[in-house]
């Protein structure tokens, strides 16, 4: 049995998806890439579903204040009210007001601004205040009680030579409970028969009675007449917490007493000529159910579908055994290279044979484990819109944002951690970068801003650029700046990709300018900082007048990696293969002048001597290899000793204590059992050039 | 027996029979035809001889409402008679009302 | 005194021996003990860190605990041991080793039985120290295990010292 705590917080993770959800729908509409019918249906499910949970757990302020949202969504749904730029927008509001209700239920210290929440609800009202111009015809104007039965007879003309009579109908059904909102409308036609009958009767019904009760009522009268009887809403809340087995959305809604099933039989029998119109669909479309009880029993068969394990969308799975499971298996795949190399060396062909089966089968299981961990990027993405928007527009500046490869993976630790630092670089890019529009305009340059975020897999890495076409870096600002901060003295010779770097250092930013953006004081030293910790670097582009763009290079993780592994004395080092170009004999012959530059085929090669870099006590081999690495644009020849094959290293994170080391991202344990080294290539020649400039 | 046509002073008064109903709607519309034929200053209705009311007779109440109203001043006599009272309740109806 | 006070004020002790020197680390601490094999170095660390081991399938650090405690580095001999501990770190127990001379014994030791640290003389920090106990005749020092493998400490002794050494060396 889950307690309630637990319950709660799996509520308030749900509402969080669902304002997710919310969010996404709103922005897409806003932008204008977005069919908002589709969108719209989204969104209102969303807050009814937010709605109804939050009831079951008594938070009353989040259920009153998302019913309002729900109304005014209700009315746009049923086209009552117009989704334009000024709805989307109070909507968002809205949307980050519940936002900051359900983080203050995790959080109680969070403060919600009450007055935001009354201003937003007088908002709110002036739209469910409908304008009679937008109302449709008078005949829908009723407004369901939420308890009551609606019903809804359009009398046939022949009612009354039938011998049925609406009065003795309507003294039958106050015996079933209390009639509310009677009215009786007619409108007579210039050949008005008195014996044809005119009359069109709606009531709301209190009553306990299910609907079968009330149809029988009206039995005689089925085949003249339109007789529509819609449930309550209570119904329809009531649908959504019954317990249910999967069942068929007829038979769920026949069972909440919402259908007779006389009615579910017409509508199957009228589903067999239909075939591409659901049950749902079709029992809207006779009037027997309004679309909310049926998309209210969607919902509960989707969310009945989801808890069979079959159908799973998407399972939440406690972090924990996750990392279990895919340490045991990184166990697996190291036990399993152990084996191979026993197995390589008794020349059975046969066992060598099973076993390399295993060794593929192995592979496919960390693949499949190895994604489990992956998500998608465009979640954060996606709240960078949000971002992109909100600062846009308090700066007054117009700008389009361009999102490439949403798609791309990497692994969820990572995206958590990159929420921050990439949410102060793209505020800083609007910040500081793209210009307001009279200066754009003055310099030639489309009025509307862009800003292009995207994201691939490059080398066994994966890449995250965040880039604007605004005023660029100006490196002779940023120098004087930082001269008259004292972080560099005048005299001291920078390169322009050193002085861009500068942004990055503690005290460059002040508190002052960044505060209004990030509400936290913190500057771009902290963005370094964290991306750092993810064992990532940053790199600035600039051309100034022209834009800037910020790339963020971040190892894929955790996970187990293609590697080459090469020793350097009696240590091991793993290289990425993906990173690596080829494997040569080191000629000390082929030496340019001496130097850490080799002459390969006619190009020059820089490259490291790790045994030197990582100073190893061990002499020089009398032979030597060289690989050559490429990573981005750059190649460098790393200096080994052996080359002894690829492997699949098991990425083992290098213990806390070892956290400022310069070219090494991982450990890992080998076939043989000895721990291997896995190399950060990019880092390693970074640490190698900074070592070289310190001499 | 359909309804009949009396005139007292500036009034003409219908006076509906026992018999409001599908029975017998055909025959009062009949009769209160020839009333638009009348030159007709002030109209009432009197239902409080009426024992048979249905839907069929309501509905005529209805239509002689809306198409002698906008003309006179529709006035009414026997809206305290149970049998119509009782129906009027149920539809929540107040026939001296000016229709919508 | 109850039998619970007993227990409560009696703790046991883990004795080794830094060359002639003996110390006591509550066995709270103490995961297990290997023998000194198959160490691999990591690149670029300073001399307290003798590289690391494959502890079934785990990679645990190795410090030379007499370099940590201002001594000289340890010389290898066949008693040469490593001594697995949990040292608290973040909220989680982090697997270090602390290589060491000789293990002796488990002592228990009442509480009664333990001397304040002596002002001087100890040559070591006086932070490391829990307490001085005599035993046959012979002072044992009682360290504080969590300070002495501090993980914050110890981790930001190699962010520091490290890039100096490098140059050094390179020059």
């Amino acid at each position: 049995m889950m307690d309630m705590a637990q319950a709660e917080q799996i509520f308030i993770e749900e509402a969080q998806d669902l304002l997710q959800v919310m969010e996404t729908c709103l922005l897409d509409i806003e932008g204008g890439d977005a069919t908002p019918a589709d969108h719209i249906a989204a969104i209102f499910r969303a807050a009814h579903t937010i709605k109804g949970s939050a009831g079951l757990f008594g938070f009353n302020t989040v259920v009153g204040f998302t019913h309002s949202v729900e109304s005014v969504l209700d009315k746009v749904r049923d086209n009552k009210l117009q989704m334009d730029a000024l709805l989307v927008s109070l909507l968002l509001d809205c949307q980050q007001h519940m936002a900051q209700m359900i983080a203050a239920l995790s959080y109680p210290a969070l403060a919600v601004n009450a007055a935001q929440g009354t201003f937003l609800l007088e908002q709110l009202g002036t739209y469910l205040q409908a304008p009679k111009d937008l109302a449709p015809a008078p005949v829908a104007a009723q407004t369901a009680a939420a308890d009551a039965w609606s019903v809804d007879v359009a009398y046939g003309l022949d009612v009354f030579r039938d011998g049925m009579d609406p009065v003795s109908q309507l003294s039958y059904l106050t015996t079933l409970g209390t009639l509310e909102q009677v009215s009786l409308q007619y409108s007579f036609p210039a050949d008005f028969d008195p014996e044809s009958c005119y009359l069109h009767l709606q009531l709301q019904l209190k009553t306990g009675a299910g609907k079968q009760k009330i149809e029988d009522v009206f039995e005689f009268i089925q085949e003249s007449s339109q007789v529509q009887i819609k449930p309550p809403l209570t119904v329809v809340e009531q649908l959504e917490h019954t317990p249910l087995q999967p069942e068929k959305l007829g038979q769920l809604l026949v069972d909440a007493g919402a259908v007779t099933p006389r009615e579910l039989e017409q509508v199957l029998e009228l589903q067999k000529q239909q075939t591409h119109s659901s049950v749902g669909e079709l029992l809207v479309q006779q009037g027997a159910v309004p679309t909310a009880v049926v998309e209210a029993a969607v919902n509960r068969q989707a969310h009945q579908e989801h808890k069979r394990a079959s159908d799973f969308q998407v399972l939440k799975v406690e972090a924990r055994k996750l990392d279990h499971l895919i340490k045991l298996i990184g166990e697996m795949v190291t036990a399993g290279s152990a084996n191979e190399m026993l197995i390589s060396q008794t020349n059975n062909e046969q066992l060598q044979e099973a076993f390399s089966s295993i060794t593929h089968l192995i592979e496919q299981i960390r693949d499949g484990a190895l994604s489990l961990r992956m998500v998608q990027i465009g979640e954060s993405f996606s709240r960078l819109k949000r971002i992109v928007r909100d600062v846009s527009r308090e700066l007054g500046k117009d700008v389009e944002l361009d999102v490439v490869g949403a798609e791309t993976e990497l692994d969820k630790s990572m995206v958590e951690k990159l929420s921050d630092p990439l949410m102060h670089i793209v505020r800083n890019a609007l910040d500081h970068g793209i210009e307001p529009v009279d200066i754009r305009t003055y310099r030639g340059k489309p009025a509307q801003g862009r800003l292009k975020l995207s994201a691939y897999h490059e080398a066994g890495a994966v890449v995250i650029e965040i880039q604007d076409d605004g005023a660029g870096l100006d490196a002779s600002r940023i120098r004087a700046k930082a001269e008259e901060k004292g972080l560099i003295s005048s005299e001291q010779a920078l390169s322009q990709e050193d002085i861009y770097r500068l942004i990055f250092e503690p005290g460059f930013s002040t508190a002052a300018q960044v505060t209004n953006l990030s509400g936290r004081g913190v500057g771009m030293d902290v963005v370094k900082r964290n991306i750092e910790e993810l064992r990532g670097q940053i790199l600035i582009d600039s051309e100034l007048g022209k834009g800037a763009r910020f790339r963020i290079r971040l190892p894929l993780t955790l996970a187990i990696i293609d590697g080459f592994e090469v020793t350097v004395g009696d240590t091991h080092l793993v290289l990425p293969v993906n990173m690596i170009q080829e494997c040569l004999e080191f000629e000390h012959a082929e030496l340019v002048e001496d130097r850490n530059y080799l002459n390969l085929r006619g190009d020059v090669l820089p490259f490291v001597r790790l045994r030197q870099l990582f100073q190893l006590p061990q002499p020089p081999a009398s032979r030597e290899n060289i690989v050559v690495v490429q990573y981005g644009r750059s190649r460098a020849g790393l200096v080994v000793d052996t080359l002894n094959g690829e492997l699949q290293a098991v990425i083992k994170p290098l213990a806390p204590i070892f956290r400022s080391t310069h070219g090494i991202s991982g450990s890992t344990i080998l076939g043989s059992g000895d721990v291997g080294f896995i190399l950060d290539i990019p880092q390693l020649i970074e640490y190698a050039c900074s070592t070289e400039s310190a001499r | 027996m359909a309804v009949t046509i009396e005139r007292k002073a500036d009034f003409h008064i219908l006076v509906f029979s026992a018999e409001l109903s599908i029975f017998s709607v055909r025959d009062d519309f009949d009769s209160l035809k020839t009333l638009s034929q009348e030159a007709v200053s002030q109209l009432m209705i009197d239902l409080s001889h009426v024992q048979d009311f249905d839907s069929a007779g309501l509905q005529l109440l209805l239509y002689l409402r809306q198409q002698l109203q906008s003309e006179q001043p529709l006035r009414w006599l026997g809206l305290d008679n149970p049998v119509i009272s009782k129906v009027l309740a149920l539809f929540r109806l107040d026939l001296t009302a000016m229709e919508a | 005194m109850n039998h619970t006070d007993l227990e409560v004020n009696r703790q046991q002790y883990l004795t080794f021996l830094l060359r002639d020197e003996c110390f006591g680390i509550s066995i709270d601490t103490v995961r297990e003990i290997i023998e000194y094999a198959q160490l691999t170095t990591v690149p670029l660390m300073p001399d307290f860190v003798k590289g690391v081991i494959n502890l079934r399938g785990d990679i645990v650090p190795v410090i030379d605990l007499s370099i940590r405690l201002g001594r000289n580095a340890l010389e290898l001999k066949n008693r040469t041991c490593i001594i697995i501990l949990e040292i608290p770190f973040e909220g989680q127990r982090v697997v270090i080793g602390a290589a060491v001379d000789s293990v002796n014994e488990v002592l228990e030791i009442g509480k009664e039985q333990v001397e304040p640290p002596p002002s001087f003389g100890a040559r070591l920090k006086a932070q490391f120290i829990q307490g001085v106990v005599n035993v046959e005749q012979s002072f044992v020092v009682l360290l504080h295990g969590d300070k002495v493998l501090s993980i914050e400490e110890l981790a930001s002794l190699i962010e520091n010292v490290k890039p100096e050494k490098g140059r050094g060396e390179n020059v």
